[in-house]
């Protein structure tokens, strides 16, 4: 028979105390890559009815929807990419388990290019020339980029989140959420990606 | 020793009769991230909407004893049918599991509460709200979502108010799964006790662990499905519509890859409970652990490559291809068959309440799983697509599997959850009361389906030779309802007796028992040490080998 390690065993008169913060830090990662895989079924639901449209239509794009330029949709993915880049940094940073004030710089640089994609995908978005009920395509245009604007903007949020929590945090308590909002993010570029080659470059 | 009498806690302060802190105790409820207490705040609030469901079961059949009643409009019928089925199915049956869940997988695996306590009150405060968002569809003008749990389209797109909030909830309900899931699957990959390897987890443990996978990969889709329909409704998008070059398989595809799946989630949790009660009550190990597991670990994979048999008959999909993948799903659910029936073989058989349920639910889900062999054949299914045959069959699983699986835990852990034994004399007269009603219900429908009686209709015409079959179902659901109520005055009953129940009354193999009924809100004063997959038997059989030795 063991006994448990009273350290880490909450004493009665303890048992009360905030649970998640003795805990949740160390488990966050992982709970983020499976939030990830789910959004990825969510994505890819979408993905297979633009499938089944693909393969069931004789012309694609459908004659009605007028050729996208490629200019703005291109200057989102430019910001999107360097975003994945700039988050590089802090990502390996965190790993490591070494900080400088690169960290937060970096970090903040990709929330700047992480804006400028959103911004850009909706300033686009804002005038396509075809409504949302005119066709299949049309419909899965409107709501796979809204899908993609909004969790541009949840990205958004997390990173700042994780910014605020670095200025006077422990370099110990660092690491966890840098790279949980590196995985979130990460996932919004091949999102990013993935629809600039479906439902921009095909459509060009 | 020293250290465990440190630990243990402190004796409550006597409390007056008159309970003055029952407000501090009501706050305490609402606010708890305490795995065992969000546990049982799931069971209440499954088995209040289960009572809901219940007597929504109860109309339906009365309104189908004689042809041509009118007890319920064509319309209120389909309201009626469509809310029993969603209650059922994403309001008792999925979080009843997820509660014994919260319970027993942090017990079983030796942690001290859930990965993420908060969120996990989270998954469980969303349910209610998504519950009564869903039932709320009975207070507008249009009543209740009337397209069926399936939610066929273009019903769904005709319906009023009541779909909207239909889809609302289960949006809320789906979010509350998937959060709970994410929960499980990092609490058991991460919060094992030392010793606890993968295959020393219980299989409940397992069984709750292959559960959330699926939720976390399938659920998804269902959020997808419900955001196709309110787009379609509210946005002016024409996913659904052929007239503008949508389809009605955007909706059945994206529904179907959720909704096998989902089945399956349903009934894992109960082969869960049902691998734990057997060996207890027949004083074996379970019959091929490692066998159970790579059978969980087979259907979870398969589960993903069989939805198009809901589609045979509507001709577009590969009706080869899917039959053989559904096939092939009932081999490893044989293996399950044959694991359970040689942990029964030679055992010393106790008929406890649990072990009478557990073994109605490995009667009853063999009668479904048949079934299922059977319709997964596109020959038999194109001639009882859509007919009661398929009611009896989803019924032999859900209720006769998943229920009776879940009656079963309730037997096996109440002792564990409150300190109080369930009545057995009562139990008893309860399962027999449900285990005979349920198949004097659902067996019919078998022959009414092969009669030809199609399912979700209001009634029948009187020279259509179903009436018969029709009242003897009808006289089994009231059957059912009494053996339901007996249950209900028992756990009444019980709550009343005092706390008499030991740490380990049934003589169990893994860990919950290892500690005291109810445990301690920090779960262990001390682990046993884990060397296998049965900690604490292995346990008890040191206590009885060395002579003086210390109690446990």
């Amino acid at each position: 028979m063991t006994t448990l390690d009273p350290d880490t065993v909450p004493r009665p008169a303890a048992a009360n105390l905030d649970r998640q913060a003795a805990r949740g830090a160390s488990s966050a990662l992982l709970a983020m890559i499976l939030f990830v895989a789910s959004e990825g079924v969510f994505f890819a639901a979408f993905l297979g009815i633009y499938a089944s449209a693909f393969t069931d239509a004789e012309v694609w794009p459908p004659p009605e929807v007028p050729l996208a330029s490629l200019g703005l949709p291109s200057a989102a993915l430019a910001a999107l990419v360097l975003s994945a880049i700039t988050l590089a940094v802090p990502v390996r940073q965190a790993r490591r388990g070494r900080y400088t004030a690169a960290t937060t710089t970096w970090l903040a640089t990709t929330i700047v290019f992480a804006a400028a994609f959103v911004a850009l995908l909706m300033y686009g978005y804002a005038d396509l020339g075809f409504g949302i009920g005119q066709g299949v395509y049309e419909s899965l245009f409107y709501v796979i980029n809204a899908l993609a604007v909004a969790h541009g903007v949840g990205g958004i949020f997390l990173m700042a989140l994780v910014l605020l929590r670095l200025r006077g945090a422990a370099p110990t308590a660092q690491r966890e959420p840098v790279l949980v909002a590196g995985v979130y993010w990460y996932f919004v570029v091949a999102v990013g990606v993935i629809i600039y080659v479906l439902l921009y470059l095909a459509a060009s | 020793m020293t250290t465990t009498e440190e630990l243990a806690p402190r004796a409550p302060a006597p409390q007056p009769p008159d309970r003055p802190n029952a407000m501090a105790r009501a706050v305490g409820w609402l606010t708890t991230t305490d795995h065992k207490k969000i546990g049982i705040l799931y069971l209440v609030n499954s088995f209040t909407f289960f009572a809901l469901g219940g007597a929504l079961a109860l109309l339906i059949r009365t309104q189908l004893a004689e042809p041509e009643n009118d007890v319920l409009s064509p319309q209120v019928y389909n309201e009626t049918f469509t809310m029993h089925g969603t209650i059922m199915i994403f309001l008792v049956i999925l979080p009843l599991l997820s509660g014994f869940g919260n319970y027993i997988v942090p017990l079983q695996i030796g942690a001290l509460d859930m990965a993420f306590p908060r969120v996990n009150a989270l998954s469980f405060w969303l349910l209610p709200v998504g519950g009564l968002t869903i039932v709320s569809g009975y207070l507008t003008s249009g009543g209740a979502a009337a397209a069926g749990w399936t939610n066929y389209v273009p019903l769904a797109l005709q319906e009023g108010t009541g779909e909207d909030l239909w889809v609302l909830g289960l949006i809320i309900v789906g979010v509350s799964s998937l959060l709970g899931a994410i929960n499980f699957i990092v609490t058991v990959l991460r919060l094992r006790a030392p010793g606890m390897s993968m295959v020393r987890v219980p299989i409940f443990t397992w069984a709750t662990l292959s559960t959330s996978v699926l939720v976390v990969l399938a659920i998804p889709a269902l959020t997808a499905t419900l955001l196709i329909v309110f787009a379609d409704r509210h946005l002016g998008t024409v996913f659904l519509d052929p007239d503008h070059g949508g389809s009605v398989f955007n909706y059945l595809n994206t529904f179907w890859f959720f909704g096998h799946p989902e089945v399956y989630m349903l009934i894992m949790g109960s082969w869960g409970i049902v691998s734990e009660i057997l060996p207890v009550f027949s004083g074996k190990p379970l019959f091929g652990y490692r066998g159970v597991i790579a059978a969980l670990m087979l259907v979870l994979a398969l589960s993903f490559t069989v939805w198009g048999h809901h589609l045979y008959t509507t001709g577009m999909v590969d009706d080869g291809l899917f039959s053989i993948t559904t096939e092939l799903i009932s081999v490893p659910t044989g293996v399950l068959f044959f694991n359970w029936l040689f942990t029964l073989w030679r055992g010393k058989l106790r008929f406890e309440p649990a072990m009478l349920f557990a073994l109605g639910m490995v009667a009853l889900f063999l009668v479904g799983g048949i079934d299922g062999v059977w319709m997964a054949s596109p020959a038999m299914d194109y001639a009882i697509h859509d007919t009661y045959f398929v009611v009896s069959h989803i019924h032999y699983v859900l209720f006769g599997g998943s229920l009776m699986g879940i009656m079963a835990a309730m037997y096996y852990w109440f002792p564990k959850m409150t300190g109080r034994f369930l009545g057995r004399r009562l139990g008893q007269v309860q399962f027999w009361l449900t285990f005979i009603g349920f198949n004097v219900t659902f067996f019919p429908m078998h022959n009414l389906g092969l009669d030809g009686m199609p399912r979700r209709v209001a009634t029948y015409p009187a020279d259509a030779g179903w009436t018969t079959l029709n009242q003897i179902a009808t006289a089994g659901s009231y059957l059912i309802a009494i053996g339901m109520l007996v249950g209900f005055a028992n756990l009444i009953i019980s709550l009343r007796k005092p706390r008499t129940a030991p740490n380990d009354p049934w003589e169990g193999n893994t860990l919950e028992w290892a500690t005291s009924s109810p445990p301690p809100p920090h779960n262990f004063d001390a682990l046993p040490e884990i060397r296998s997959e049965r900690p604490v038997r292995d346990q008890r059989l040191e206590a009885a080998a060395q002579p003086e030795g210390q109690p446990a």
